[in-house]
């Protein structure tokens, strides 16, 4: 061993510190006599320190580069959960289909504010048709069903109540746009009935325009 | 896996590092906490960008393929090792891809004579530094030593990844050594 020199691969592998054993003791013993080989597997071993010691964090351009990429980033993650909204059926339940589904959810809203507006209208109609036309109606059912739909609005409210916190905020903005719009349909077609408690058709609207309230809001619960 | 599993690699924000609820956070969809994640790791996911790519890549486009890649697969996350760990493992798979995308030749193994004529030579009055020496490394001796000297993997890890023998890398990052030395007037 003092006669030869280190091949390569000891050499290397010295510098790994990869080596144990008999065979490592026989290299270090010539390390110790070789300044040749010692010199030369000091500095292999000094290019791994000096990288090792480089700042674990990065330097300046490492630094300076958080700040400028993220804008681009972060309009990629906007663009993915755009096209989750586009391609899945919001049914199931990753973060990203959440995101997703929380846009779904503002457009469905607007759509189903759209559906009460175009009741209330109707309900306008249905009032003065009934005006001209008696009828002989049973409001007793329809009555319990609205009873029964507001009960069941108002726990699907409450729940909604505890979630705020979770959701996005341009999301809350059009749940409580379209809540409202909703609200002022129901307010309405009350004021109609009771006008004219006996128009049966009047009761039914509301019943419905509770029911959309409460899969307005099944729908936001499902889109958590 | 032998990579790094140092957690101090993980950059801090206000030195405060990512708790597992920010995780838990981002991995839900909040952007917000998955912004937290992206400050505290940033720095250091960029430097191994920087030496991953040399000139033969562009290190912010690694990157931010690398955080919106971590963005889609955190979900699958299960914290089996740091979060700074699985995003360097991941940015060393995105790199590796684009790499294959490009048809780049990242891992051919050059030859001692090959790497000499690869290497342009150093302005004799300019000292650089490693990331310096490290860019003008040949892509396939730049990849094997950041991998193994830098990052930690084994060269058995190495072959896995890159699709090469283990032989060959362990070659690769052993020349490198040499031309950084070289380059380095070490």
């Amino acid at each position: 061993m003092d006669a030869e020199h280190l091949t390569e691969d000891e050499r290397q592998t010295m510098a790994d510190g990869s080596l144990t054993g008999e065979r490592a003791t026989a290299l270090l013993e010539h390390l110790a006599r070789c300044a040749a080989c010692s010199s030369d597997v000091a500095r292999l071993r000094t290019i791994r320190a000096r990288v090792a010691s480089a700042p674990t964090d990065g330097d300046a351009a490492d630094t300076a580069a958080v700040d400028t990429l993220w804008p681009a980033i972060r309009a990629r993650i906007d663009q993915r959960k755009d096209a989750a909204l586009d391609a899945r059926g919001g049914t199931t339940g990753t973060a990203g289909r959440r995101a997703g589904n929380r846009l779904r959810l503002v457009s469905g809203l607007t759509a189903a504010a759209c559906i009460v507006a175009a009741a209330l209208v109707g309900a306008r109609r249905i009032a003065r048709r009934a005006s001209v036309t008696p009828q002989v109606v049973a409001t007793t059912e329809v009555a319990d069903s609205v009873t029964a739909y507001q009960q069941e609005a108002q726990t699907l409210l409450d729940e909604l109540e505890l979630r705020r916190a979770l959701l996005r905020p341009d999301a809350l903005t059009a749940i409580d746009h379209d809540l409202a719009v909703v609200d002022s349909a129901i307010v309405e077609l009350r004021a109609a009935a009771a006008r004219d408690p006996n128009n049966a058709a009047l009761h039914q609207l509301l019943a419905s325009t509770y029911e959309r309230k409460i899969e307005i809001l099944k729908r936001i619960g499902n889109a958590g | 896996m032998g990579a790094r599993t140092d957690d101090s690699v993980v950059g801090a924000v206000d030195g405060v590092a990512p708790t597992g609820d920010v995780v838990r956070r981002a991995q839900q969809g909040d952007v917000d906490a998955f912004e937290a994640l992206y400050r505290a790791n940033a720095p250091a996911i960029h430097r191994l960008c920087r030496r991953l790519c040399g000139h033969d890549d562009d290190p912010g486009e690694v990157m931010q393929d690398a955080f919106v890649r971590a963005w889609e697969r955190l979900p699958q996350f299960r914290g089996e090792s740091s979060i700074a760990t699985w995003l360097h493992r991941l940015t060393v798979n995105v790199f590796l891809e684009r790499a294959r995308r490009a048809k780049r030749d990242a891992l051919r193994l050059v030859d001692a004579d090959d790497l000499a004529l690869a290497v342009p030579p150093a302005d004799p009055l300019a000292r650089i530094d490693i990331d310096a020496a490290l860019a003008r490394l040949p892509a396939g001796a730049r990849l094997a030593f950041v991998l193994h000297d830098v990052e930690g993997y084994s060269h058995d890890e190495i072959a896995a990844m890159t699709g090469i023998a283990a032989g060959t890398a362990r070659a690769q990052a052993w020349r490198a050594r040499r031309t950084l030395i070289r380059l380095l007037e070490l």
